[in-house]
C-alpha cells in the first residue's frame, strides 16, 4: 500500500513539474512578446520623432536661408543702388541752382548719366544673381554651362561638366533646385575646399536621373555629426527632398568631396 | 552526477549572461540567482542528504528556468539592433526549452516504467538537440571569427 502511494506521489510530482515547466515557459513567452511589442512600438515612435525633428531642422534652415538671402538683397540694394541714386538725386538738385555755366552743367549731367548707368548695371547684376535669365530662357543645361563658365573664368578652378540627360522634358520649376544645388556645391568647393578641379556629371542610372559631383578640395570628415548640420548642406538636402530624390555624400579630410544624388 | 552537471551549466551560463545583459535590473536578477540558487540547493541537500541520490526534478527546473529567462532577456535587449552572440543565444534557448522537456518526459517514462528502447530514443533525441545547439554555436563562432568587427 505504502509502495503504491509512494509511486503515485512520484507520478504526481513528475506531472506537476511538467505542468509547471509548460506554464512557466509559456509565461516567459507571453512576457517576451508583450515587452517586445512595447519595445518595437517605442522604437517606431522614436524613429518617427527623429524624422519629424529632422524635417523641422530642414524647415528651419530654409527659413534661415530665406532671411539671409533677404538680408543680402537688402544690402546689395542699399549699397549698390540706393547710394548711387542718392548721388543722382543730389546732382539733379544741383542742376536747379541758378547761374550754372555750361561746363558745370555738362559735368553734372555726365555725372548723372554715369551714375544711373552704374545703378542700372548693378540692378541687372542683382537680378541676374537672384535668377539667371538663361535658366528660364534656355533651360537647365545652358544654365549650368553658364555657371561652369563663370567659375572657369576665375582661373582658380577647372570645372568639367558632362551631361547625357535631356532636360527639356523636365519640369521647369525643378530646374532651379538642381541649379541651386550645384551653385551651393561649387561655392563650397571653392570657398571652403579650395578645390582646383571639379567634375559634374549627369547620367541616367537604373532609370533615374543621377548627378555625380566630385572635387579635389580639402574635404572634411563627413561622418561627424557637426559637419552634417551646416546650413548649406541642409539646404541641399531639402532641395533633393523636393525633387523626390536620394543622395549620398562622402568626404574625408584631404580627399575631396563626392556627392551623388538622383531625382525623378 | 547530474546535480553537478546542472549546477555547473547554471553557473557558467549565468556568468555568460551577466556579461551580456545590460540593464541594472537584469544584472541584479542574474547575480541574485547566481548566489541564491546554489546556496538554496546546497542547504536542501545538507538538510536532507537522501535527496542527493535521487533524480531531482525540482533542481532541473530551478536551474534551467532562470537561464531561459535570461536568454529571453538578451533577445529582448537586442530587438531591432545588432546583437552580440545572437545565434548562440538562439541555439541555447532552443536547447534549454527542448532539453528541459526531454528530462521531464524521461522522468515520466521512468516512473511509468516504460523503458528500454524508448529510453534510448530519449537519449538519442537529446544528443541530436545538442548537435543542433552546437551547430548554432559553430555558426556564431564562424561569424565572430571571420568578420571580427561585424558581429551579428
Amino acid at each position: 500500500m505504502n509502495a503504491i502511494n509512494l509511486e503515485n506521489n512520484e507520478i504526481i510530482q513528475v506531472v506537476f513539474f511538467i505542468l509547471l515547466a509548460f506554464i512557466s515557459m509559456f509565461l516567459v513567452l507571453i512576457m517576451f512578446f508583450y515587452f517586445s511589442r512595447k519595445k518595437i512600438v517605442q522604437i517606431e515612435v522614436d524613429k518617427k520623432n527623429l524624422e519629424i525633428e529632422h524635417q523641422k531642422e530642414l524647415l528651419n534652415s530654409v527659413l534661415i536661408t530665406q532671411e539671409e538671402e533677404r538680408k543680402r538683397i537688402a544690402q546689395d540694394l542699399h549699397d549698390d543702388i540706393s547710394s548711387k541714386l542718392n548721388v543722382v538725386s543730389l546732382n539733379s538738385h544741383l542742376l536747379k541752382t541758378p547761374n550754372l555755366n555750361e561746363t558745370e552743367q555738362l559735368e553734372i549731367t555726365n555725372n548723372i548719366i554715369e551714375l544711373t548707368q552704374k545703378a542700372l548695371e548693378n540692378s541687372r547684376r542683382i537680378a541676374h544673381d537672384l535668377l539667371p535669365p538663361v535658366l528660364e530662357k534656355f533651360g537647365l543645361h545652358a544654365g549650368i554651362e553658364e555657371l561652369v563658365e563663370e567659375f572657369n573664368s576665375t582661373k582658380t578652378v577647372k570645372v568639367l561638366y558632362e551631361n547625357s540627360i535631356d532636360f527639356e522634358s523636365y519640369p521647369i520649376e525643378k530646374h532651379l533646385h538642381i541649379f541651386r544645388i550645384l551653385q551651393e556645391l561649387l561655392n563650397n568647393s571653392l570657398r571652403h575646399g579650395k578645390a582646383t578641379e571639379v567634375s559634374i556629371q549627369f547620367t541616367t542610372f537604373e532609370g533615374r536621373k543621377t548627378c555625380t559631383y566630385i572635387d579635389n578640395g580639402l574635404g572634411f570628415d563627413s561622418s561627424s555629426e557637426e559637419n552634417q548640420k551646416g546650413l548649406g548642406m541642409m539646404n541641399i538636402e531639402s532641395r533633393i527632398n523636393f525633387l523626390g530624390g536620394n543622395f549620398s555624400f562622402t568626404s574625408k579630410p584631404n580627399e575631396g568631396v563626392k556627392m551623388i544624388f538622383n531625382f525623378n | 552526477m547530474h546535480h553537478f552537471y546542472e549546477l555547473f551549466q547554471f553557473v557558467i551560463l549565468s556568468y555568460f549572461f551577466s556579461l551580456l545583459l545590460k540593464t541594472r535590473a537584469q544584472l541584479f536578477t542574474v547575480y541574485v540567482g547566481l548566489i541564491v540558487l546554489p546556496l538554496f540547493l546546497l542547504s536542501r541537500y545538507l538538510i536532507n542528504p537522501s535527496l542527493f541520490f535521487e533524480y531531482n526534478l525540482f533542481e532541473t527546473y530551478l536551474t534551467t528556468m532562470p537561464l531561459i529567462i535570461y536568454s529571453s532577456m538578451h533577445l529582448y535587449n537586442n530587438l531591432g539592433e545588432k546583437s552580440d552572440f545572437y545565434y548562440s543565444n538562439l541555439g541555447l534557448l532552443f536547447y534549454l526549452f527542448t532539453s528541459t522537456f526531454i528530462f521531464l518526459f524521461y522522468r515520466l517514462l521512468v516512473v511509468f516504467e516504460i523503458e528500454d528502447h524508448i529510453n534510448d530514443l530519449m537519449i538519442n533525441i537529446n544528443i541530436t538537440l545538442q548537435y543542433i545547439k552546437f551547430a548554432f554555436f559553430f555558426y556564431q563562432w564562424k561569424l565572430i571569427y571571420f568578420n571580427k568587427d561585424e558581429r551579428n
